[in-house]
């Protein structure tokens, strides 16, 4: 039996993703990201939102997405969802509309999507005229090791101090 | 989870809670009635509540230790030590299936018909007559009503009388709040504060009399909210005095003691968390006492004591923060064997013991790896404890100490700040990036100009040293331990440093700006970053940006600098693990690299030669109002050879020699005269050859050449008491012959 469910949608770097709108919170315009030193390049800082402060997924660099179309940060939008790790704040290009979409649709992730996409795609909507992919929350905040591993350069040993 | 059963467990969980103190109350005293009715409500009431919720395996055990306390309350059962234990053990398990229960709704797998039966063979043994609830076991536990009426609903806690409860206060007129609920409307406080401090600013500039009097208004009702709001999350000690005379009761069974717990000050308030925060640092120096504070029963009596110990608990408020004390009459604790262990265990060498006061070496039980126990019991003894105590605390911003007296028992006090809502901090600003540095670390704020940096700092490929009223810190920068971005580079004409001190050791941070001192609340960190271990949490500042609290000690170790807590914990693996360390090496009179560790060197001076002076066959000097002893490394290093090798190097400057001040973990500092000093290193040590003479750690090779890495507090020891040759004052004496 069919089972329908409402996604909100949103679009970055040209694809179209849905997440349970049930899930989400809120949607920001873009708010002051306060850059935590040595994080994962995923996880560009922390925002204050309302006095709560939130760590920032910054999607496009989750999932590897190219950033050739990449928006300036005023035009960035924020969803902030609700994970089992807390709140997160996804950052988004656009915001779409609340779907209401019949589960009979859902497909498996196809093999074709990159790597980095296909492993947090629970499913993949075929609407009429475009291809809606539903992100997996738990596993998205489960970052691979790519991104949890920090630029760090290696301090060479015995370097000299001081001379006097 | 159906919000009965929510209830259900909750409630039942806070009256197992009291149970445990009830039993043991009830040992000691097994005619009191009153106790022994409410201890029968409170099983009864998980009895009845269970049935109705379809917990079968609670409702056996329940039920067959119901009908047990049913005889003892139709007094033909008297309660003794091995029913107890047994009644006791019901109490975990009914607490292991509400674990159960909370986590995943149903009762778990675990099976409890042994208990059920030793509860059913108390009973069948002593029974006489058979009471009402005796032949109970004998039917299914569903059928058989109990001989009180089951209550109509779960509400267990409308069965306890006020008095049992001296924490909820009155009983009507309370309710039950969910602390994340408590949680939130403290963030909303905060965040109502901050938005009041701006509106107080912005208002006193619009001069709009009707606005500022309504902002007035709103200051003072903000800052009432937020002491109430902070009240609501303060409870009463009391809650974990409660688990604490069942704890006694077992582990001083377990050992053959016989120990009394008293405690007071039960209604002392503290913040939830922090009351959190110290039940395992409590328990277990609870049961230090226990097992190695209160001595046996027969070697009391023979030193004259009591044949039972006392443990006091007294909880008060002082000087505005939280104080525990928990206190034995037992044997105290034996500071020679304390020095012992530490010096078998290479914490301190026999010379710096030889230098601690008496206090100096209790604090020691707080070190890793040291215990002073004969045997290692199930209790204590693994030499892990104490030192864990002191880092719980200490990260809630506590204190901890220890007293003792030989023969007279063992004092041990916490102190703890009432909230940890709230911090002092000062904010500072590098790369645009806010952090927070907790006031309390702080130790000295500075601003050179470029002339005066130049002079007061050194720096050798990036890596920087200050010279701060004469001692000489390591100095990091923010932006460059952090890589933080730089694209502008920020320039104000002035270095901005802060001077701080972590586990005991200071060093200086530079950053672009010093803002100001502010108080703070501490938020968490998303778990995303807790692997970058650098920071506390963040926090929300007045104008609405947000800072990072730093934390100094990871931020100094990741910056390879060796804190004194390390120091002890590295000294066993120095030999395979890696261990990053920060050296002063200097050059002496031949030619020989030493290395000093930089942790023991107070200042680099370059002296006069008119400053030495002579007494009692040693060389000294006036320094800085205090006669110190002068001498020169190679001298205390026991090779005479040395003095052959090779040509003494000419002083840097005409008439003055270079000198290094040192200073032990006690005692007056030294000065030892060197031929130069030839930088500060940071070194990642993976192995050193061992050593060839006394007061050396051991060599490795630093920039192709050998140096030997020396061992202060041997050598400051030696100096201290006299114990050494010195060759150059035999040359001095010997006149103009010398050359110098």
């Amino acid at each position: 039996m069919a089972v329908r469910e409402k996604y909100a949608t949103f679009f970055l770097a040209g694809i179209y993703f849905g997440i349970p709108a049930i899930s989400v919170q809120e949607v920001l315009e873009y708010l002051k990201i306060n850059p935590v030193p040595l994080a994962p390049a995923a996880l560009p800082g922390i925002i204050n939102l309302r006095g709560q402060i939130l760590p920032v997924l910054d999607l496009r660099e989750r999932l590897q997405l190219s950033n050739t179309d990449k928006r300036s940060l005023e035009d960035t939008r924020m969803a902030v969802v609700r994970t089992s790790e807390g709140l997160l704040t996804l950052l988004i290009d656009r915001v779409g509309e609340i779907l209401d979409v019949d589960s009979a649709s859902f497909e498996p992730p196809a093999e074709t999507l990159k790597p980095c996409v296909r492993a947090v795609t629970s499913h993949i909507c075929k609407l009429e005229n475009q291809l809606l992919l539903i992100l997996d929350l738990a596993k998205l905040c489960q970052l691979p090791e790519h991104a949890i591993t920090p630029a760090r350069t290696v301090t060479p040993t015995g370097e000299l101090l001081i001379s006097a | 989870m159906d919000s009965l059963i929510k209830d259900f467990v909750l409630e039942s969980t806070e009256n197992l809670d009291r149970l445990d103190q009830e039993f043991v109350q009830l040992e000691a005293d097994p005619r009191n009635a009153q106790l022994l009715d409410s201890i029968f409500r409170t099983i009864h009431t998980i009895k009845g509540s269970c049935g109705f919720l379809g917990f079968t395996k609670l409702e056996n055990l329940s039920h067959a230790g119901e009908s047990l306390l049913s005889q003892m309350r139709a007094g033909e059962l008297l309660l003794n030590s091995s029913i107890a234990d047994v009644l006791l053990k019901m109490v975990d398990a009914i607490r292991e299936i509400l674990r159960e229960i909370e986590a995943a709704g149903v009762e778990g797998q675990q099976e409890y018909a042994d208990l059920v039966e030793a509860l059913k063979r108390l009973q069948v043994q002593t029974k006489k007559t058979p009471a009402p609830a005796a032949s109970a076991p004998a039917e299914p536990p569903k059928s058989s009503p109990s001989p009180e009426p089951p209550p109509a609903a779960p509400a267990p806690a409308a069965t306890a009388p006020p008095a049992e409860k001296p924490h909820a206060g009155k009983q009507e007129g309370t309710i039950r709040v969910d602390v994340s609920l408590l949680e939130s409307q403290m963030n909303l406080v905060s965040e109502l504060v901050l938005l009041r401090n701006r509106l107080l600013q912005k208002s006193s500039q619009t001069h709009d009399r009707e606005l500022e009097t309504a902002v007035h208004g709103l200051n003072v009702v903000t800052s009432d909210l937020r002491k109430n709001v902070m009240k609501a999350r303060m409870q009463p000690v009391s809650q974990l005095y409660e688990k604490l005379p069942r704890l006694v009761r077992d582990v001083s069974r377990d050992l053959g003691k016989s120990i009394q717990l008293e405690t007071a000050g039960g209604d002392t308030e503290l913040d939830k968390t922090l009351l959190e925060a110290i039940k395992d640092p409590v328990t277990h120096i609870i049961r230090n006492s226990v097992d190695h504070g209160v001595e046996l029963p027969a070697q009391r009596i023979s030193s004259g004591k009591p044949e039972a110990g006392v443990i006091r608990v007294r909880a008060f408020h002082e000087g505005g923060n939280f104080h525990l004390e928990i206190a034995d009459d037992g044997a105290g604790i034996d500071v020679t064997r304390v020095k012992d262990k530490a010096i078998a265990r290479g914490m301190i060498t026999a010379a710096q013991a030889q230098k601690m006061s008496e206090a100096e070496l209790l604090a020691l039980v707080f070190a890793p790896g040291l215990s002073t126990a004969e045997k290692v019991t199930s209790v204590s003894g693994r030499g892990v404890g104490m030192d864990v105590v002191k880092t719980n605390i200490e990260q809630i911003g506590g204190r901890v100490k220890v007293e003792s007296t030989r023969g007279a028992g063992t004092r041990v006090h916490l102190e703890i700040p009432l909230t940890l809502a709230t911090i002092s901090a000062l904010t500072v600003i590098s790369s645009g990036c806010v952090f927070a540095i907790p006031q309390s670390a702080l130790v000295e704020m500075l601003s050179f100009d470029s002339d005066e940096a130049r002079e007061r700092t050194q720096e050798v490929d990036g890596v920087r040293i200050l010279r701060f009223r004469g001692a000489v810190l390591p100095l990091l920068s923010l932006r460059s331990e952090l890589k933080l971005l730089s694209e502008e580079t920020f320039n104000s004409g002035f270095t901005r440093i802060v001077v701080v001190q972590a586990e005991g050791r200071r060093y200086a941070i530079e950053v672009d700006i010093i803002r100001h001192n502010e108080e703070i609340v501490i938020k968490p960190l998303a778990k995303y970053f807790k692997q970058i271990g650098l920071f506390t949490g963040a926090a929300t500042l007045g104008d609405g940006s947000v800072a990072l609290i730093l934390d100094l000690a990871s931020f100094a170790r990741r910056s390879g600098m060796t804190l004194l807590e390390d120091q002890h914990a590295n000294k066993n693996q120095q030999t395979s693990a890696r261990t990053r360390r920060t050296i002063v090496l200097v050059s002496a009179s031949h030619g020989e690299r030493l290395a000093i560790p930089v942790e023991c060197v107070e200042r680099l001076e370059s002296l006069s030669e008119s400053t030495r002076e002579h007494s009692g066959g040693l060389e000294v000097m006036q320094y800085r109002g205090e006669i110190l002893r002068l001498a020169r490394l190679e001298d205390l290093l026991g090779d005479r050879r040395s003095a052959h090798r090779g040509p003494a190097e000419p002083p840097v400057e005409e008439g003055k020699f270079t000198a290094v001040v040192v200073r032990g973990q006690s005692g007056a500092p030294v000065i030892f005269e060197v031929s130069r000093i030839l930088g500060i290193v940071n070194l990642e040590i993976e192995k050193l050859t061992p050593p060839t003479r006394h007061g050396v750690e051991g060599s490795l090779v630093i920039q192709d050449k050998v140096a030997e890495i020396l061992q202060m507090e041997i050598l400051i020891a030696r100096v201290a008491a006299g114990d050494y040759q010195p060759a150059q004052l035999a040359s001095i004496e010997m006149g103009p012959a010398d050359g110098r």
